[in-house]
C-alpha cells in the first residue's frame, strides 16, 4: 500500500491547529485527521489528543466481541474527554473535528468515521463512497461540543485490499475542491505522484498545500492519501 | 557566493516546473476566494424622504462600498446584497462583488413591508447556488425609521431560526423609529452583544455605516473571518468628517 501525507499551517496563522495520525499494524491501518477549531484557543492541543483518543479507542474496541460502532464512538469521546480533563485546558477551548478511516486487513472492511467538516473518500470495487461534511459557514460539529452519536457519519464498507483509493482531508482542502469532483481530485493526485519517486511524494503534497491555488486561503491543511492498484 | 545564488535560482526553476505541472489538478480546485456576504435590509418607505434621510443613506452606503472596494489587504472577497422595502420588496443589488458595484441611488416611497423583506432575506441566505456553503458567515444589516406595516413577527422568527441567518452577524440602526420600531430591531438582533444603534442626526447614519465598514473590513482581514471582531460604535466616531480610511 502506498501511503502519503502532508500537513501545513495556514498562511499567517500563529500555530498549526490540524493534527494527523497514521498507524500501520499487522492487522489494521488507521488514518486520523483532526482540525482544531480556529475559534477555540487550545484547539491545537484538542486536535493532537483526538488523534491519540482514536488510536486508544480502536485498540480497546478491537478487543470487544461485538465491535459495535456506537461503542467505538463512545470510546473516542471517553478517551478524548479523559485526555483533556487531565490537562490544564478546558474542553470548550479544545474543540476539534475528528475524521478517521480504520482498515481491517482481516475482514477486508473499512470503517469511516467523521465528526465535523472535512472529506473522507474511499474508492474500491468500482464504487466511490465519500462523506464531505460542510456545515454552513464553517460552524462545524466537534469533539467537545457534540453530545450525540447522530452527529457522526459512520460508514462500514467492504473493500478490495488490492485495488482501492482512500483520501482524507481537513476542510482547508475539501471546501476548496470543485463539488462532485473529489474522486477526480484523488485520481489526479495519484497520477501526479506516480511520476515521482516514493521518497519525493510527501514533499510534492506539501508543496501542493503550501502553493494552494485558492485566493486568500487561510486554513491549515492536512491531506492523507493511501492506495493500492492492481498491476 | 555567486555560485550558491545560481544554484538556488536553478533549484527554484526546477521546483517551479515540477510543482506547477498540475493543470489538471488545479482545474479541480476552486481558485476564487471564499465570499464574505453583507446583506443590507434598507427601509426606503416614504418617511425616509423627510429630512433627506434617504440622500444621507445613499451617500453612506456608497462610501461604505467604495472604501471596501479599495481595501487591498483583505483575505476574503466581500459581496453585497441590498434588499429594499418601501411600498414593495426589491433586490436593489443582487449578490455582487464589492468592486463590481456601481451604486445607483435609492428613492423613498410607500409603506414599510419589513416582514416581506425578512422573507426575501431568508430565501436569499438559504439559496446555496447564490451563497455557497464555503462562504464566511454573512453580516446582516437592518435599518428602519418606523414600524413595519405588514405581518413581521412570523417572518422574523422564521428568518432567525433558519440555520444560516442564525449564524449571521446582525447589526441594526433605528433612524428615529420610535419605541415600537426599536422593539422590532431589537428582536432582529436577538442575543447579539450589540444594541440597536440610534441615529438622531445625519452624521449618525454616517457613523453607523462607518462602524459596519470597520466591522466587515476587520473580519475580512482576519485569519479567521468567522470570529466576531472587537469594534464598538464609539470606534467609528473618530475622524467622522474624514470618512475614508
Amino acid at each position: 500500500m502506498d501511503v502519503h501525507s502532508a500537513i501545513v499551517k495556514g498562511p499567517q496563522k500563529d500555530k498549526l491547529q490540524d493534527a494527523l495520525g497514521i498507524i500501520n499494524l499487522k492487522h489494521y491501518n488507521l488514518f486520523i485527521v483532526a482540525d482544531g477549531l480556529g475559534s477555540s484557543k487550545n484547539s491545537d492541543y484538542g486536535a493532537k489528543k483526538a488523534v491519540v483518543a482514536v488510536e486508544k479507542a480502536v485498540k480497546q474496541w478491537r478487543k470487544l466481541e461485538k465491535k459495535d460502532h456506537r461503542v467505538l464512538v463512545q470510546l473516542i469521546h471517553f478517551y478524548w474527554n479523559l485526555l483533556i480533563n487531565d490537562s490544564d485546558f478546558e474542553k470548550k477551548d479544545c474543540l476539534t473535528t475528528c475524521l478517521f478511516a480504520y482498515i481491517d486487513k482481516t475482514s477486508k472492511k473499512v470503517l469511516l468515521g467523521q465528526l465535523g467538516d472535512g472529506l473522507l473518500l474511499i474508492k474500491s470495487k468500482g464504487v466511490t463512497v465519500f462523506d464531505k461534511s460542510t456545515d454552513d459557514y464553517n460552524f462545524t460539529k466537534s469533539l467537545g461540543s457534540s453530545k450525540s452519536y447522530s452527529d457522526w457519519n459512520i460508514k462500514n464498507i467492504n473493500y478490495d485490499p488490492n485495488d482501492f483509493i482512500l483520501l482524507i482531508t481537513t476542510d482547508g482542502i475539501s471546501e476548496d475542491l470543485v463539488e462532485n469532483k473529489e474522486n477526480e481530485f484523488a485520481n489526479s493526485l495519484i497520477h501526479e505522484m506516480l511520476k515521482l519517486n516514493r521518497n519525493k511524494r510527501n514533499n510534492y503534497l506539501k508543496q501542493l498545500l503550501v502553493n494552494w491555488p485558492t485566493k486568500f486561503h487561510t486554513d491549515d491543511k492536512t491531506i492523507c492519501i493511501a492506495w493500492k492498484k492492481k498491476r | 557566493m555567486q555560485i550558491e545564488c545560481i544554484d538556488k535560482y536553478l533549484l527554484c526553476i526546477i521546483n517551479r516546473k515540477k510543482y506547477h505541472n498540475m493543470e489538471n489538478l488545479n482545474d479541480l480546485i476552486i481558485q476564487k476566494a471564499r465570499p464574505l456576504p453583507v446583506v443590507i435590509l434598507a427601509d426606503i418607505s416614504g418617511s425616509m424622504a423627510s429630512d433627506n434621510k434617504i440622500g444621507i443613506l445613499n451617500n453612506a452606503i456608497r462610501e461604505m462600498i467604495d472604501s471596501l472596494k479599495d481595501e487591498n489587504s483583505l483575505r476574503a472577497e466581500i459581496y453585497f446584497s441590498v434588499i429594499t422595502f418601501g411600498g414593495d420588496v426589491k433586490p436593489h443589488i443582487n449578490f455582487t462583488k464589492a468592486n463590481e458595484i456601481n451604486w445607483v441611488d435609492l428613492s423613498a416611497n410607500g409603506r414599510t413591508p419589513m416582514g416581506k423583506a425578512f422573507e426575501a432575506t431568508k430565501t436569499l441566505l438559504e439559496d446555496k447556488t447564490i451563497i455557497p456553503s464555503r462562504s464566511y458567515a454573512p453580516t446582516l444589516v437592518l435599518l428602519s425609521d418606523g414600524i413595519p406595516t405588514d405581518n413581521w413577527e412570523d417572518p422574523l422568527n422564521q428568518l432567525l431560526s433558519s440555520p444560516r441567518a442564525s449564524k449571521a452577524f446582525r447589526i441594526a440602526m433605528s433612524i428615529g423609529a420610535g419605541q415600537d420600531g426599536k422593539i422590532v430591531l431589537k428582536q432582529f438582533l436577538g442575543d447579539s452583544e450589540l444594541d440597536v444603534f440610534e441615529a438622531v442626526q445625519a452624521r449618525d447614519i454616517k457613523k453607523f455605516f462607518r462602524f459596519v465598514t470597520m466591522s466587515v473590513s476587520q473580519r475580512a482581514k482576519s485569519v479567521n473571518p468567522n470570529q466576531p471582531v472587537s469594534v464598538s460604535f464609539d470606534d467609528s466616531d473618530e475622524n467622522l468628517d474624514n470618512f475614508e480610511f
